[in-house]
């Protein structure tokens, strides 16, 4: 999405504010604030963290009840990253409100989510709240002795071993998995 | 809300394209002013230079207020508003229209008051004049035409070519028309049956180019 380059953020602001009669002005101007952004700054000017923070600003300052959003910190700094989901995290305060957003940055999605669907090839294939995810997914690191064979377990979707260590991927972690490699002889080193 | 929605959409493209609007306003007051340097070269080259002015800006301004905004997505900022497709059609189509008339608008009647204050200017030349206005009028509203309907780059260059090559050969065919030609030095404008023909066939291609563009604007129902 692109904002007219030969604009100030502040005509930008009075156009979104003459189409929705509750824009929240305080808001905006606290948004402006936060973001180190200034109204008279014309588009063609900011930086690409920059833009991205003013069309969120056009964006919250409608106080929107669903907010839907398409890879919000593709291509920004750390630092940028960070205002953007502060500021997002701030909206998922307000329980009336809600955020959809398509990320491949599994850290944000982590660090915002409720709930999380995976979609590959414009089919879901996975949804379910965070924290089951986070539950269910488990990197095992393994020490396999020589001559000792991996099993192959139910809730494993991969395994990778270089020499005497391998780590197993589990997307159904259940604690028994531990136990059923160390019966073969494996050591897990952690989960 | 529909009304002031396209109210705001048209606001919004007169404020983004004020500068192109006001410079070939400049533009026309300075061939106006070329023109009043009363000899018969400055006359045909203000002339030539008024109507160069109405033809660059003809062609410009469906470009950059309609393809422009396509190609740099801005349009997909007002994709996140209230808009509806129809709105933004009739916006788009009301704004560019109008950003072309106003200026076309202050030429004709400069243009129309010059040849009545120069004395040494016929007052046959009034129907020439209104003939040859006629022409960039039908040109751009080609060109925005096929920027509205195909929202295509393509299609609206091969619209301001067809258009602009053709200024030429019907200006040597209008000068040549004797109803047109064998009146120039008379003391008032004579308005003959072909010069109300030709008149009335510009109106004419006006109303069915602008009334094929609202028809087909008026059913759009997708942004993209």
């Amino acid at each position: 999405m692109r904002l007219y380059e030969g604009m100030t953020l502040g005509w930008h602001m009075n156009f979104i504010r003459s189409i929705y009669p509750n824009w929240d002005a305080p808001y905006s101007q606290l948004l402006l604030k936060r973001f180190g952004l200034r109204a008279e700054q014309k588009v063609k000017g900011l930086s690409h963290g920059q833009r991205v923070k003013a069309t969120l600003l056009l964006v919250l300052a409608r106080r929107p009840r669903l907010l839907v959003l398409d890879e919000p910190t593709t291509g920004l700094d750390p630092v940028a990253r960070h205002e953007i989901l502060r500021e997002l995290t701030a909206v998922m305060t307000d329980e009336r409100r809600s955020i959809l957003f398509s990320s491949h940055n599994t850290q944000d999605v982590e660090q915002i989510s409720d709930r999380i669907t995976f979609i590959d090839r414009g089919r879901i294939i996975d949804s379910m709240d965070k924290e089951t995810y986070l539950d269910r997914w488990r990197r095992l690191r393994l020490e396999v002795p020589a001559g000792i064979r991996l099993p192959t377990l139910p809730g494993i979707i991969d395994v990778r071993q270089d020499g005497r260590l391998a780590v197993a991927t589990a997307n159904a972690f259940a604690p028994d998995m531990a136990s059923a490699y160390e019966g073969t002889g494996a050591r897990v080193q952690s989960i | 809300m529909s009304g002031s929605v396209i109210r705001t959409l048209i606001l919004k493209d007169w404020q983004l394209h004020r500068t192109q609007i006001s410079f070939s306003m400049v533009a026309g007051v300075v061939a106006l002013g070329v023109v009043q340097l009363r000899s018969e070269t400055a006359f045909m080259v203000g002339t030539v230079w008024l109507f160069v002015a109405l033809i660059v800006l003809g062609s410009m301004l469906p470009v950059s207020n309609v393809i422009n905004e396509r190609k740099k997505q801005s349009a997909v900022f007002l994709m996140s508003l209230p808009i509806s497709a129809v709105q933004y059609g009739m916006a788009k189509m009301v704004s560019t229209i109008g950003m072309f008339l106003i200026p076309w608008g202050a030429m004709v009647i400069a243009g129309w008051t010059l040849v009545l204050s120069r004395h040494d200017i016929p007052n046959g030349f009034i129907t020439l004049m209104f003939v040859l206005f006629g022409l960039p009028l039908i040109g751009f509203c080609l060109i925005a035409a096929a920027a509205l309907v195909s929202e295509s780059e393509g299609w609206t260059i091969a619209a301001t070519i067809v258009s602009n090559s053709s200024y030429g050969l019907i200006w040597y065919f209008i000068i040549r028309e004797p109803a047109i030609n064998g009146t120039l030095k008379s003391s008032a404008p004579v308005w003959s049956a072909p010069v109300l023909a030709i008149l009335g066939g510009e109106a004419a291609a006006i109303a069915l180019i602008l009334g094929l563009t609202f028809y087909l604007q008026s059913r759009k129902r997708e942004f993209i």
